[in-house]
C-alpha cells in the first residue's frame, strides 16, 4: 500500500462523521486517492491512527456490503493546515453548517476545489468569503447515513458505520476528480436541493423529533408508530403539493422522490440515530429552514400545513441535554408564545405563520402531549 | 463549576418579555413628566411596566430595587440577593420613539451581577443570561473576543447632572479623548444597550460613570456570563455605579484612562 501510495493524490476529509466517514468513501475512486481525515473529535482522530483503516457497511437491495477504508492519516482540526500538503485532490467539508467559517481557517491557501456536503447552500459563500477564495463548490449527499453502526458491526470496529446506497451530486464546476459521482448542472443540482430540503430534510426531521418525544433510539422505530407515520407523510404531502405549485419541477421526480424518502426513513438496518436527526432544533427552526420555511411556503400558496406545524411544535418541544441548542428547553418553559415567536423564530408580528401559531401552537401542543402520552405507554 | 441561579435567570427573563408585552400593547402617544430635581422624565408605562415585573418577581424570596416605585431599602452591595429593575432604559429615547430603550431586570447576589435579562422590543433582541455559565442573543449564544483599541468602537454612558459640573466637564473630556484613540466613541442613551451590545460583539467597550445600578444591573449579568472583562466601583452616592465592560485588549485599557483621570476607581471583578 505504501508503494502504491506516493503515486497517488490524497483527498481531505473534514469532518469524519456519518457523511465523511460512512457515505464518501464509498463514492470516490480509492484506487486513485489517499483519505486524510480532519475532525476536532481527539478520540476519533486517535482512533482512525491507530487503526490505519474502518469498516463502513452499505446497504444495497437489502443486505449489508462491507468497505475496508485505509486512512492514510488523520489530524485535529487544529493541528491541520492544508499548506503543508502538496498533492491534494480535493477537500470535502462535511463538518456542519455552523461550524463551516471556524473550519475553513485551516485551509489558507488551497488550491484545490472545496466541495461543500453541507445542507446548506449558504456555506459556500460562507467558505468563499472566509478564504477569499471562488473554488468552492455546493454538493448534494442524497442519502442518510448513520454516524454509528449496529452492535455487531460496532463490536468488530468501533469506528464502524452503516450508510445507504445513495447519489453524490456536485456542482459540475468542480469537475476534475474521479469516482461514482453525478456532476450536474447549477438547474439540476436546484432541483435536487429543493426535493433534498423540502422533501428530505423536513419529513426527516419531523420523524426525528416525534421519535424523541416517545423515547425512541432509531428513526426506523419512530416509523414504527403508525400515527408518527401518518403525520410524516402527511407532512410530506403537503411539501409535495407546495412543490407541484411552486416550482417547475416534473412531477414524476417529485412522486419518485417522496416514496423514497418515506422507504428510506423505515430502513432497519441503518440505526439512524435520532439525536443526530434531530440535534440543533434552532437551526431547524430557522426562518428559511426545513420547517418554518417549509410552512411559510405552504401558507403563501393557501393552505395550513397542519403535519408541518405538529413538527414545528415537536421541535419546540425536543429535549436532549448534550444539546448545544438546549436552551430552548429554557426559553420555552420562561417566554410566552408570543415573545418567543417573534423574538426566537423571529416571526413579524402579524403576519400569516404567527397568527397561525398563535391559533394552533397551543392545540397542537396539547394533541402532541397526548398523542406522545399514549405511543410511550403503547412503547411500555 | 456549580450550575447556579437558574431560576433566578428565568424570573429576569419571564419579567423582562412581560415588560416588553406592555410596550407593545400600549405604545401610543406617550404623556411624560420630568423627575424632581434631575433632567430625567418618567411615563406611565415606566410606572406600570415595573409594576407588572414587581408582581412576577414577587415569585422569588428576595427584595426588589427599582427605578420608578418605592423601595424596600435593600441594598446591593451588601450579602444576600437582590433584584434590580429598570422599566424603561432609555426613556428619552423612548418618548422620541428612537429604538434604543429597553427593558432590563439584574439579580445580584453578594454584590455580584448574578443574573439578568434585557429586551429591547423595538429591535426585537433579548439579551439573558443562562445561570451562571452561558448567555444569549435571541437564541444565539454571546461569546466575547478580543480587540485593539485603535480598531474598536467605545461607547459611553455619562453620570446625571447630580453629579455636578466638574465631573461631567472632566467626562466629556475623556469622551472625546476616547473617540480619538479609537474608531469612534459613541452615546446611545441606554446603558442596558451599550453593555448588551458589547456582549454581542457590536461594540468593545462600554463605560459608564455615576450610573445608577438598575440601569446596567442586568446587562452585566449578561455580558460577564459573555465572557467579557467587567471593571466596577460601586460610589459613595446611593445606587450608583462606575464601571467600565469590554473585551480583553481594550477594556483594561479604558479603565486605566478612567482612573488616571480620577473619574473612576474601577476594579476588575472576578
Amino acid at each position: 500500500m505504501a508503494n502504491r501510495g506516493s503515486f497517488m493524490k490524497e483527498i481531505v476529509i473534514m469532518g469524519a462523521g456519518a457523511i465523511g466517514r460512512g457515505f464518501l468513501p464509498w463514492m470516490l475512486n480509492l484506487n486513485k486517492y489517499e483519505l486524510i481525515f480532519v475532525d476536532t473529535n481527539r478520540k476519533l482522530v486517535s482512533l482512525f491512527n491507530q487503526q490505519k483503516q474502518y469498516r463502513t457497511y452499505r446497504v444495497k437491495s437489502g443486505k449489508l456490503e462491507e468497505k475496508i477504508v485505509a486512512v492514510k492519516k488523520a489530524y485535529c482540526s487544529p493541528d491541520f493546515s492544508i499548506a503543508k500538503l502538496n498533492n491534494v485532490a480535493a477537500v470535502f467539508m462535511n463538518v456542519g453548517p455552523r461550524n463551516c467559517r471556524q473550519a475553513a481557517q485551516c485551509l489558507q491557501g488551497i488550491t484545490c476545489p472545496i466541495i461543500l456536503c453541507e445542507n446548506d447552500p449558504e456555506t459556500v459563500n460562507i467558505v468563499q468569503k472566509s478564504l477569499n477564495y471562488k473554488r468552492a463548490y455546493f454538493a448534494i449527499p442524497d442519502v442518510i447515513t448513520s454516524n454509528t453502526a449496529s452492535p455487531d458491526n460496532l463490536a468488530k470496529d468501533l469506528l464502524a458505520v452503516h450508510t445507504e446506497d445513495g447519489t453524490l451530486f456536485i456542482d459540475q464546476a468542480a469537475d476534475g476528480f474521479e469516482g461514482s459521482i453525478s456532476f450536474c448542472s447549477k438547474e439540476e443540482l436546484d432541483k435536487q436541493w429543493a426535493a433534498k430540503l423540502y422533501l428530505h430534510n423536513t419529513t426527516h426531521c419531523i420523524a426525528a423529533y416525534l421519535g424523541s418525544l416517545v423515547g425512541v433510539k432509531y428513526l426506523h422505530e419512530s416509523m414504527e408508530f403508525p400515527e408518527i407515520r401518518k403525520i410524516v407523510t402527511g407532512a410530506m404531502s403537503e411539501m409535495l403539493t407546495a412543490l407541484k405549485l411552486r416550482w417547475e419541477i416534473p412531477h414524476s421526480f417529485l412522486d419518485w422522490y417522496a416514496d423514497k424518502e418515506i422507504q428510506r426513513f423505515s430502513n432497519k438496518l441503518l440505526y439512524d440515530p435520532i439525536s443526530r436527526v434531530a440535534r440543533e432544533p434552532l437551526r431547524k427552526l430557522e426562518l428559511e429552514g426545513r420547517l418554518i420555511g417549509a410552512a411559510q411556503i405552504c401558507l403563501s400558496l393557501g393552505f395550513i400545513p397542519y403535519n408541518i406545524l405538529t413538527g414545528i411544535v415537536s421541535a419546540m418541544l425536543f429535549e436532549d441535554p448534550k444539546d448545544s441548542d438546549n436552551h430552548l428547553a429554557f426559553m420555552r418553559e420562561t417566554l410566552s408564545p408570543q415573545i418567543l415567536s417573534s423574538y426566537i423564530l423571529g416571526l413579524r408580528k402579524g403576519e400569516v405563520l404567527d397568527l397561525v401559531m398563535k391559533e394552533q401552537f397551543p392545540k397542537l401542543t396539547l394533541k402532541l402531549e397526548s398523542l406522545i402520552h399514549n405511543l410511550r405507554k403503547e412503547k411500555k | 463549576m456549580t450550575i447556579r441561579w437558574i431560576p433566578e435567570s428565568k424570573l429576569a427573563l419571564k419579567a423582562v418579555s412581560a415588560g416588553a408585552e406592555i410596550l407593545d400593547r400600549e405604545f401610543k402617544e406617550i404623556p411624560f413628566k420630568k423627575k424632581e430635581s434631575s433632567g430625567d422624565i418618567v411615563t406611565g408605562l415606566d410606572i406600570a411596566i415595573e409594576e407588572k415585573i414587581r408582581a412576577i418577581l414577587k415569585e422569588s424570596k428576595y427584595p426588589v430595587v427599582g427605578e420608578e416605585l418605592k423601595n424596600s431599602g435593600a441594598g446591593f452591595t451588601g450579602k444576600g440577593g437582590v433584584w434590580v429593575v429598570d422599566p424603561i432604559d432609555g426613556t428619552s429615547n423612548f418618548v422620541s420613539s428612537l429604538p434604543f430603550y429597553a427593558v432590563s431586570v439584574g439579580f445580584m447576589h453578594n454584590a455580584k451581577f448574578s443574573a439578568g435579562a434585557v429586551i429591547i422590543p423595538a429591535q426585537k433582541e433579548l439579551f439573558f443570561t443562562m445561570g451562571n455559565q452561558r448567555s444569549f442573543m435571541n437564541n444565539k449564544p454571546l461569546k466575547a473576543g478580543a480587540a485593539e483599541l485603535e480598531r474598536s468602537l467605545i461607547v459611553a454612558s455619562f453620570s446625571s447632572r447630580s453629579c455636578g459640573s466638574k465631573t461631567r466637564i472632566k467626562e466629556y473630556a475623556v469622551f472625546g479623548k476616547f473617540n480619538d484613540m479609537s474608531r469612534g466613541c459613541l452615546r446611545l442613551g441606554s446603558a442596558a444597550i451599550n453593555i448588551c451590545y458589547v456582549a454581542a460583539g457590536r461594540l468593545q467597550c462600554a463605560y459608564g460613570i455615576g450610573n445608577k445600578i438598575w440601569d446596567v444591573a442586568g446587562a452585566l449579568a449578561v455580558a460577564i456570563r459573555a465572557g467579557c472583562k467587567t471593571y466596577i466601583e460601586f460610589t459613595k452616592e446611593s445606587n450608583t455605579v462606575n464601571y467600565a465592560v469590554g473585551v480583553t485588549g481594550v477594556v483594561e485599557k479604558i479603565a486605566r484612562i478612567l482612573k488616571q483621570e480620577k473619574l473612576a476607581n474601577l476594579k476588575p471583578t472576578i
